[in-house]
């Protein structure tokens, strides 16, 4: 029975609690409910300013939001207040406002994680380089040794070219795995405290100079073997258009973090050079390898440093040969010639070179067509004149001469006047 | 009796022109305003809106409601205006709250609206459309310049 009683009060007394509470949310001072407002909204608009991350940022704009829902059915009120501004106007104005901080935030933090990710990156790269850094040397020592001695054998060039490939392949690896990350990174949003920080750690890590390295030891290895094979040619080439290509993307980078250090600038646009110069030596080794090719078969064509000069030495060549050929007949030792040069252009040039040519610009289908027709009229031209021919032109040449002969014997026979009957 | 007759003219005439020639008079004017004016009370009993500029002295109020004026500086005095014009004005502490109408560079006391012998605690006025709303810790009083409705 008291049980009962208290769970009676206990009702009575939630109803009424629960009344009260009703009564007072409907008695609400119209001033107060705008007061409260501007209070909320000047906290809102202090708190955007200070924003400091994007997870405050978030926070804030679920604020608003609060601050939407919370005083929206007061917003007729809120707008007599505080005209000429309207409510809807300032919500949309605080949203817009904290969702820009938070885009710049993101940018930010971004920012950031793509920084601690290129310094994790580099830190990384510096301790391989590091150990790079040691073969690098011998190396260069085994290239100078080289150098001096020209008379290197092929076996030891093989392993030197390995070793210089690795080398390549790893800083190339390196350029571009910066390049990535400092393609990333925008540095015009950088401080020039940041910028600076950045240019002192490539510093530190020498990429620049392994840069350099990687360049003048392939300068060097291209100055010491006159004669390259057409392999090692396109792998050089593969490796410098690799190099051109991540250097004009990684120097401009470089070169935007250096921007206020002439000394470095210098520095950067050296290896910009050297890698021109690069080129030029293996457009030089090109032709050198590609003449070599054609001497050791005994054939001297015009000189050539060009795709055009090449290929008008061919057909030069070519030509000249057909028109000794139609002059003086074709005979074995022209045979022989033909057959020398088209050996050298089916054998060494088409298939060690084509491709290299072909995709190199330095020679067209057509002109390969050109030069392939004009061999075969060549090969024509170039045959001697054979014995069974000989035999077959002289018979025939006697045999007209008899008819010949009979022809005219017959013909004195029918002249002569009939005799005279008594 | 002639004489009469012209003096009740001429005061007829005189009447008439007063009325055509004399002040105008706007109709459908709604004093309202839209919300209370909660200003503070100085040291001299002195209350003043910045926003409007409305401007008086409470002093006499608090004597009615037999409360020190020392006691109350700094403390606030709620006063709305309604459509007719009449002001209500009140403070927490008051029982009362005094409807006023302007005069010359005064607020004279139309009628005085008894709402709690103990006093009100936390006073605050709404406009409504027919009437200003008095609430006070969870009650509501719709009044008029006449009293509770």
């Amino acid at each position: 029975m008291k049980i009962k009683t208290l769970s009676i009060l206990a009702w009575f007394a939630l109803i009424a609690v629960g009344f009260t509470s009703v009564t007072q949310a409907q008695f609400q001072s119209d001033l107060q409910i705008i007061r409260n407002y501007q209070s909320e909204y000047q906290a809102i608009f202090n708190e955007v300013k200070a924003l400091s991350s994007v997870s405050q940022a978030q926070e804030l704009i679920q604020r608003i939001n609060r601050l939407n829902n919370e005083f929206g059915e007061h917003r007729e009120l809120i707008n007599r207040f505080i005209h000429p501004e309207d409510f809807d106007g300032q919500v949309f104005a605080l949203r817009e406002i904290t969702e820009a901080s938070r885009r710049n935030l993101q940018l930010l933090a971004d920012r950031d994680a793509e920084i601690a990710g290129l310094n994790a990156r580099i830190s990384e790269l510096s301790s391989r380089l590091e150990r790079f850094r040691v073969s690098s040397d011998s190396l260069q020592q085994a290239l100078d040794r080289m150098t001096r001695d020209r008379n290197a054998n092929a076996a030891m060039v093989r392993n030197l070219r390995n070793q210089l490939n690795q080398y390549d392949n790893f800083i190339l690896g390196l350029v571009d795995s910066l390049f990535v990350a400092y393609d990333n990174l925008d540095l015009t949003s950088l401080s020039p405290s940041e910028r600076r920080e950045f240019a002192l750690r490539a510093d530190k890590d020498n990429v620049v100079g392994h840069i350099g390295r990687v360049i003048e030891n392939n300068i060097a290895f291209i100055d010491t073997h006159s004669q390259l094979s057409s392999t090692d040619i396109l792998k050089l080439k593969a490796t410098h258009t690799d190099f051109r290509t991540s250097w004009h993307n990684l120097g401009n980078k470089l070169a935007g973090l250096y921007e206020n250090e002439r000394e470095r600038e210098v520095k950067i646009q050296e290896v910009s050079g050297n890698i021109e110069i690069w080129g030029n030596r293996l457009n030089q080794a090109l032709w050198r390898s590609l003449n070599a090719s054609i001497q050791v078969r005994g054939i001297e064509l015009p000189g050539f440093s060009s795709p055009s000069s090449f290929y008008n030495a061919l057909v030069t060549y070519i030509d000249d040969s057909i028109e000794r050929v139609t002059l003086n007949g074709g005979s074995e030792d022209e045979l022989a010639r033909y057959e020398n040069f088209a050996a050298m252009w089916h054998n060494d040039i088409k298939t060690n070179w084509q491709e290299f040519l072909i995709d190199g610009g330095i020679l067209s289908f057509q002109n390969i067509a050109t030069i392939d027709r004009k061999l075969t009229e060549w090969n024509v031209a170039a045959q001697p004149v054979g014995f069974n021919w000989l035999i077959i032109v002289a018979l025939l040449g006697l045999l007209v001469l008899i008819l010949i002969v009979i022809l005219i014997t017959r013909s004195k026979g029918s002249d002569k006047p009939a005799p005279v009957s008594a | 009796m002639k004489a009469l007759l012209n003096t009740l003219s001429i005061l007829i005439v005189g009447v008439l022109l007063t009325a055509c020639g004399g002040k105008m008079t706007l109709t459908n004017v709604n004093f309202a305003t839209p919300f209370e004016k909660v200003m503070q009370i100085n040291e001299n009993g002195q209350v003043l809106d910045q926003r409007s500029g409305l401007s008086f002295n409470v002093a006499t109020l608090l004597t009615n409601e037999n409360l020190q004026l020392s006691e109350y500086v700094g403390r606030e005095v709620r006063v709305i205006r309604n459509q007719q014009g009449f002001y209500f004005v009140t403070a927490s502490g008051f029982k009362n709250v005094y409807v006023m109408e302007s005069g010359e560079s005064t607020l004279k006391a139309v009628n005085t609206i008894k709402i709690s012998d103990a006093g009100l605690q936390n006073p605050a006025f709404n406009q409504r459309t027919q009437y200003v709303q008095l609430i006070d810790s969870g009650r509501s009083f719709s009044l008029t310049r006449n009293g509770i409705q």
